[in-house]
């Protein structure tokens, strides 16, 4: 198991030569900087495969991108195209028993909401979302819709259309259910919801009816779905009723997505 | 080991310490030439003479030392306490070889440390690197003590 002992002279011999052999080592590379040339060379010479792979991954890495980026484009248009089947499909659910025919000039352009007044939306009475105008549409108040569903009013026209939507409270609306129950709504400030009093003492409507527009107001075409009726609640004189309409237009959901311009 | 397969395995454990001193992981990864001594003290038979340890040094200093000493005498002494002493190194306690190891890395970093300017968090590494070193060691140990064992 052992190994061969050497002899304490043949140790002192390795320790003294082993010693001049380092201090030899080191005078002459200390002479000619053999250290420094060593080392360029080492970073010479590993600076040609990383550059070649630092590359390689760059190229794959924008490959990866443009790939990316072009499926999240085709998740966006399917997306897109999800979103207004389900609006044609609401739409054709909600004019099962009344089909109109909505008669007015659409500006069928590219336009589409581009941003939310989310904040106001929430909180207080302010009810806005903006729409693009790629199209340069000019006028004064136009009818703005998303599909077949009413959105509200346009404001403010120039390179983004400024929206009011139909549950900011200076917003009215003229809506009818197909019972021919006819009333004025506005919004009350609560997001998604307009109100409207029943002041004729009719009671042509329950839970559940969808109102339409009645073109009346001159601005919205007749026939565009506004909302369902959700809540009904009797005053105190118990003849005047308030009914709570929820909309179907849901700015949450609608970013990006295409709207119809009513002139 | 074949000694073309020693030096392939040589130069590309100073590719990998040069990679490693460029990334900065150097600080916390164990010291490849040490690793690389301990695996020769286990798969030959007979060590390298005392002079080729100081060779094997030298390399080492010549491309990540400023002067061609920590690497050097390391390996010299390393060599020396190798080839001067009664017993093979496999015979050793596992206790005494992991104390071995931790003082010949602490003496190496300190070295290191003393001789070149790093940017580097070169103190961590000197209590990190021993610590690596020898659990390098103990897995060596632990997966190749059975074959040592057959050959006695």
């Amino acid at each position: 198991m052992s190994r061969n002992i050497l002899p304490s002279k043949k140790k002192i011999q390795t320790y003294i030569f082993g010693s001049l052999l380092i201090l030899a080592l080191n005078l002459i590379s200390n002479s000619i900087q053999l250290n420094e040339k060593a080392n360029k060379g080492l970073i010479n010479l590993l600076n040609i495969p990383s550059n070649f792979i630092s590359q390689v991954l760059q190229d794959y890495q924008e490959f990866e991108n443009e790939r990316i980026a072009k499926l999240e484009n085709n998740i966006l248009d399917l997306q897109n195209t999800i979103y207004e089947k389900d609006l044609e499909i609401q739409s054709l659910e909600n004019s099962r028993s009344y089909n109109p025919v909505v008669s007015s000039k659409k500006f069928e352009s590219n336009s589409s909401i581009i941003s939310f007044d989310q904040l106001n939306f929430n909180c207080c009475k302010k009810h806005r979302v903006y729409v693009s105008n790629p199209n340069n549409i000019i006028g004064d108040m136009l009818s703005v819709s998303q599909g077949d569903f009413v959105i509200g009013k346009t404001r403010n026209i120039s390179d983004q259309v400024e929206v009011r939507l139909l549950s900011d409270p200076e917003e009215y609306i003229s809506i009818k259910n197909t019972r021919n129950f006819f009333c004025i709504a506005n919004g009350n400030g609560e997001p998604m919801t307009i109100i409207c009093k029943n002041e004729s003492k009719a009671f042509d409507y329950e839970i559940g009816d969808t109102f339409f527009t009645t073109g009346f107001d001159g601005i919205h075409p007749e026939g565009l779905i506004v909302g369902r009726l959700k809540k009904i609640t009797t005053e105190n004189d118990f003849f005047n009723e308030t009914l709570e309409i929820e909309l179907f237009f849901n700015p949450f959901k609608s970013m990006n997505k295409r709207v119809i311009l009513h002139d | 080991m074949i000694e073309a397969t020693r030096i392939l395995t040589f130069f590309s454990l100073i590719c990998l310490n040069y990679i490693f001193l460029s990334t900065s992981i150097w600080v916390w990864t164990p010291d490849l030439f040490i690793a690389f001594i301990l695996f020769l003290t286990t798969l030959k038979s007979k060590l390298p003479s005392t002079y080729l340890f100081i060779l094997y040094g030298f390399s080492i200093d010549l491309f990540f030392s400023d002067q061609s000493l920590p690497y050097t005498i390391t390996f010299f002494l390393i060599g020396a306490y190798l080839s001067f002493s009664n017993i093979k190194w496999i015979q050793r306690s596992l206790l005494e070889q992991l104390l071995m190891i931790v003082i010949t890395s602490i003496f190496l970093n300190i070295l290191l440390n003393f001789i070149n300017d790093y940017s580097l968090n070169i103190e961590a590494r000197i209590i990190l690197n021993p610590l690596m070193n020898a659990l390098i060691w103990a897995a060596i140990f632990m997966t190749q003590r059975h074959k040592w064992l057959k050959n006695f």
